[in-house]
C-alpha cells in the first residue's frame, strides 16, 4: 500500500455540507427569494467539484488522509463520494419544483420547508463522514447520524402515514445498528490484544490486519451482528418492515434519496467490515448468500403485488440491494466488482425511477396508484423515455447499465461455485423485468383510468425542463455506462482492491 | 469496592430493568427506567474505581447527563401527556415473568460455562465480569423482548434504551482498562434517537389519539 497522503480536504469534505445545512436554515430566515434553494445547489455545487478533485488525486494512485489515519479516502471512498454527490445534486434541483408544489397544495408549511433543505445537506455531511471514515465507531455514529438526518424527512408530511413510516423507520434501523454495535464491540475487544502498543484497534485498517488473529467464535459471532446491523440499514428481508413505508411516504425526491444512498450505506459498511472476515471464513459468505437469497425472492414477489407505483420500487429495492450484498459478500474480486458496479447502477436507476414517480405525481396531482394511471406515454413523453429506460436497466436487459452489473454477479456467483444462489439470482432477474415492464405497460400505454387523465386534454402534461433535468441525465448516464461500461472499469478496479487490500495488509 | 458488590450491582440493575419492562403505569416505569440508568452510571463508576482508569469518570459523567437526567425527563414530559395505563402487551405479565427469568438463569449458566468463546482475554473470563457479561446479554436480549411483545409507544422507546445500555456493559464488561471504552460509550448514545422516537410519537398521539403500535396497521398492505 502507498504511503497516504495528508490532507485537510476529506475533512472540508465533510465539513461543509454540515456548515451549510446551519448557513441554509439562517438564510432560510431571511427575505432573500429562494434562498434556501440558492443556498443549498451552491454549497452542493461546492461539495462536489471538491469532491471531483479529491477523487482525481485518489484514482490517481493515492490515498489521502486525514487527521492522522482516522479518515482516509482510497477508491471506494472516492467512489462513493462522486455518488453520494452527483445524486443529490440531481434530487435538489428536482426539488426545487416539486416541494414548490407540494406547498402551494398546503401539504407542507413554509417553515417546514426551511428545514428540508438543511437536512439534505446535514444529510450529504453524514453520507461523507461515513464513507470516508476509517473509524469502526465513527463507521457506527455517522451511519446513525444518515439515519436520525433523514428522520424528519420521511415524516416531512406529518400525514398519518408518514409519521408511521418516519417512526417505524427510525426505531428499526436505530435497534438494528444496535446490533451492530454489538459486533463493533465484540470485534473490537477482541482485536485489541493482538494489536502492537500505539497501534489503534479502532482503525478499519488495522483491524484488517489482524483478522486472521482473532478466534473464530468471536470472529463468527461479531459478523453476524454487524450483518444484521447493517442488512437492517440495507433493507434486505427479514429486516425490511421500514424500507417500504419510509420509501412510499417520504416526498418522491426523498424517495430516491433513500433507495439511491441510504440503503447502500448498509452494503457500504458491511464491505469495509464483514469482507475483512469474509474470505477466512467460509461460512460468512453462506450465510450472507442464504439471507440475499431469501430478500431476493421475497422482495421482487412482494413487487409483483403492489399497486402503488412507489411501493413497487421500493420492494424491487429490497431485491436489488441483495445482488449488492451477495456480490460483496463473496469477499472475491469479481463478486466486489460486481457488488459496486451494481451499487453504482442502481443507485442511478433507482433515482431515476423513484424521481419519474416524482414526475408523474406532479403532473397529475399526486396519483401514484397503478390502477388508477394509464396512457402517460402521449402526455409526458419525456418522462416515459426516461422510465422505461430505467424499467429496461433494473430489469438487466442489455445495453442497459443494469446488465452488466448483473451479469458480473452472475459469474461470480458461479465462479464460488454456489449454483443454487446463481439460479435464484437469474430468477429474480428475469421477474423484476416482467414485474418492471408490466408496470410500465400499464402506466404509459394502457387506456387512462382516472378521471383526471380521462378529462380534458391539457391537464395533465409534460413536467416542466427543470422537474425532468435530473431524470434525463440520470437516464443518459445508464445508456452510457450500458453502451460503454469501460468508462467505469478504472474506478471500479480502484475501489475492489481498496476493499482487498484491507485484509491483504493481514498477509 | 469488592467483586462481590460489583456482582450485587449487576442484579440490582437486572431488577431494575425487568420492572421497567414490567410495570403497567407508564409513570412508575420511567421511574424504574431512572433506577435502571443509576445503577448503570454506578456499574460504570465502580469499575472506573476498581480498574483505576479515570476515563470512565467521564463516561458515567455523560451516563448521568444522558441517561439519568435528558431520557427521564423526555419520558416523563411524554407520559404526562397521554394515558397514564399501557396498552395490554402482547404476551401477559405472567408469562413475561416467567420467559424472562428463565432467560436470565439460561445466559448466567452459559457463560459459567462457555465465557472462553466470547472473552477474549483471561481478566474477562473471571468474576465479576463474567457476571456482568452475563447481565448485559440479558439486558439486551430485554430490550429486544420489549421491542418484540410492547405495544405501548413509550415501552418500545424503552425496550431500546435497555438494548443499547447492554451493549454498553458489554463494552465496559469486555474493555474496562483502556481509554477508548469512554469514548466509545460517550459517542454512541442513543440520545437523540430516543428524542427524535418520542417526537414522532407525541405528534401520531395529538392526530390519532393512540400510541398503540400495533394500531398503526395503516400502512401494512
Amino acid at each position: 500500500m502507498t504511503e497516504p497522503i495528508q490532507s485537510f480536504l476529506p475533512l472540508v469534505l465533510i465539513l461543509v455540507p454540515i456548515l451549510g445545512s446551519i448557513l441554509s436554515v439562517l438564510l432560510g430566515m431571511s427575505k432573500i427569494k429562494n434562498a434556501r434553494e440558492i443556498c443549498a445547489l451552491t454549497i452542493l455545487a461546492i461539495e462536489a467539484l471538491l469532491g471531483i478533485r479529491l477523487a482525481t488525486t485518489v484514482f490517481s494512485g493515492h490515498i489521502v488522509a486525514s487527521v492522522g489515519s482516522a479518515i482516509i479516502v482510497d477508491g471506494l471512498s472516492a467512489l462513493m463520494i462522486l455518488l453520494i454527490d452527483t445524486m443529490v445534486v440531481l434530487i435538489v434541483i428536482q426539488s426545487i419544483r416539486y416541494m414548490r408544489r407540494e406547498q402551494e397544495h398546503g401539504l407542507c408549511s413554509e417553515g417546514r420547508l426551511k428545514l428540508y433543505y438543511a437536512l439534505i445537506l446535514l444529510f450529504t455531511g453524514t453520507m461523507t463522514w461515513t464513507v470516508t471514515t476509517n473509524h469502526i465507531v465513527m463507521l457506527y455514529v455517522a451511519m446513525e447520524g444518515s439515519t436520525l438526518a433523514t428522520a424528519l424527512l420521511v415524516a416531512f408530511y406529518r400525514k398519518r402515514a408518514s409519521l408511521e413510516a418516519g417512526y417505524k423507520y427510525v426505531l428499526l434501523v436505530v435497534v438494528g445498528m444496535t446490533f451492530a454495535l454489538l459486533g463493533i464491540v465484540i470485534i473490537f475487544a477482541a482485536a485489541y490484544p493482538h494489536l502492537k502498543v500505539g497501534s489503534h484497534a479502532l482503525l478499519l485498517t488495522e483491524i484488517g490486519k489482524i483478522a486472521k488473529l482473532i478466534p473464530k467464535n468471536i470472529a463468527l459471532l461479531g459478523v453476524a451482528f454487524m450483518t444484521v446491523g447493517f442488512a437492517t440499514k440495507g433493507g434486505l428481508v427479514p429486516f425490511h418492515a421500514w424500507l417500504p413505508d419510509a420509501h412510499s411516504e417520504a416526498p418522491s425526491p426523498i424517495s430516491a434519496l433513500l433507495s439511491g444512498l441510504i440503503i447502500k450505506i448498509g452494503a457500504y459498511a458491511l464491505a469495509r467490515t464483514v469482507t475483512i472476515f469474509a474470505p477466512t471464513y467460509h461460512a460468512v459468505m453462506v450465510f450472507i448468500a442464504i439471507l440475499c437469497s431469501i430478500s431476493m425472492l421475497v422482495g421482487i414477489f412482494m413487487a409483483l403485488v403492489q399497486d402503488d407505483l412507489k411501493r413497487l420500487l421500493a420492494f424491487s429495492s429490497v431485491s436489488q440491494i441483495s445482488y449488492v450484498f451477495e456480490g460483496l459478500g463473496l469477499g472475491t474480486y469479481l463478486g466486489i466488482y460486481g457488488g459496486l458496479f451494481h451499487l453504482v447502477n442502481h443507485t442511478l436507476i433507482k433515482g431515476l425511477l423513484f424521481m419519474s414517480v416524482g414526475a408523474i405525481m406532479y403532473a397529475t396531482g399526486g396519483l401514484r396508484k397503478i390502477s388508477q394511471l394509464g396512457g402517460l406515454a402521449k402526455k409526458m413523453p419525456v418522462t416515459a423515455f426516461c422510465f422505461i429506460v430505467g424499467a429496461l436497466a433494473i430489469g438487466g436487459l442489455p445495453p442497459f447499465n443494469g446488465f452488466m452489473s448483473k451479469f458480473t454477479i452472475f459469474l461470480a456467483i458461479g465462479e464460488q461455485k454456489i449454483y443454487w444462489a446463481m439460479a435464484i439470482s437469474v430468477i429474480t432477474g428475469v421477474l423484476t423485468l416482467a414485474c418492471l415492464i408490466w408496470a410500465t405497460y400499464r402506466v404509459f400505454w394502457r387506456a387512462p383510468q382516472a378521471p383526471i387523465l380521462v378529462g380534458n386534454p391539457g391537464e395533465v402534461r409534460e413536467v416542466p425542463p427543470l422537474m425532468y433535468a435530473s431524470i434525463v441525465i440520470l437516464a443518459l448516464l445508464c445508456i452510457i455506462i450500458g453502451v460503454y461500461p469501460k468508462i467505469l472499469y478504472p474506478l471500479l478496479d480502484s475501489a475492489t482492491k481498496a476493499v482487498l487490500a484491507i485484509w491483504a495488509a493481514g498477509g | 469496592m469488592t467483586e462481590h458488590d460489583l456482582v450485587t450491582l449487576t442484579l440490582a440493575i437486572l431488577i431494575a430493568s425487568i420492572l421497567a419492562v414490567e410495570i403497567r403505569n407508564l409513570r412508575t416505569a420511567s421511574w424504574a427506567y431512572l433506577l435502571h440508568s443509576i445503577f448503570l452510571c454506578g456499574i460504570i463508576t465502580s469499575y472506573a474505581y476498581v480498574k483505576h482508569n479515570e476515563s470512565l469518570y467521564l463516561w458515567s459523567m455523560t451516563c448521568f447527563a444522558t441517561k439519568i437526567v435528558i431520557i427521564p425527563y423526555l419520558l416523563l414530559r411524554f407520559v404526562k401527556q397521554v394515558p397514564q395505563t399501557e396498552h395490554r402487551p402482547i404476551i401477559g405479565f405472567g408469562l413475561s415473568v416467567v420467559a424472562l427469568s428463565s432467560l436470565m438463569i439460561i445466559f448466567f449458566q452459559l457463560f459459567k460455562k462457555y465465557i472462553f468463546l466470547l472473552a477474549p482475554t483471561e481478566s474477562a473470563q473471571l468474576e465479576p465480569v463474567r457476571s456482568l457479561l452475563a447481565g448485559a446479554f440479558t439486558i439486551f436480549t430485554l430490550g429486544l423482548w420489549t421491542l418484540l411483545t410492547r405495544r405501548d409507544a413509550l415501552k418500545t422507546v424503552i425496550g431500546l434504551a435497555l438494548l443499547e445500555n447492554g451493549v454498553h456493559l458489554v463494552l465496559l464488561a469486555l474493555t474496562p482498562q483502556l481509554k477508548e471504552t469512554t469514548m466509545i460509550g460517550i459517542l454512541t448514545n442513543v440520545v437523540a434517537a430516543v428524542l427524535i422516537l418520542l417526537y414522532l410519537s407525541t405528534h401520531i398521539y395529538q392526530l390519532f389519539g393512540t400510541i398503540d403500535t400495533v394500531k398503526l396497521s395503516e400502512l401494512k398492505r
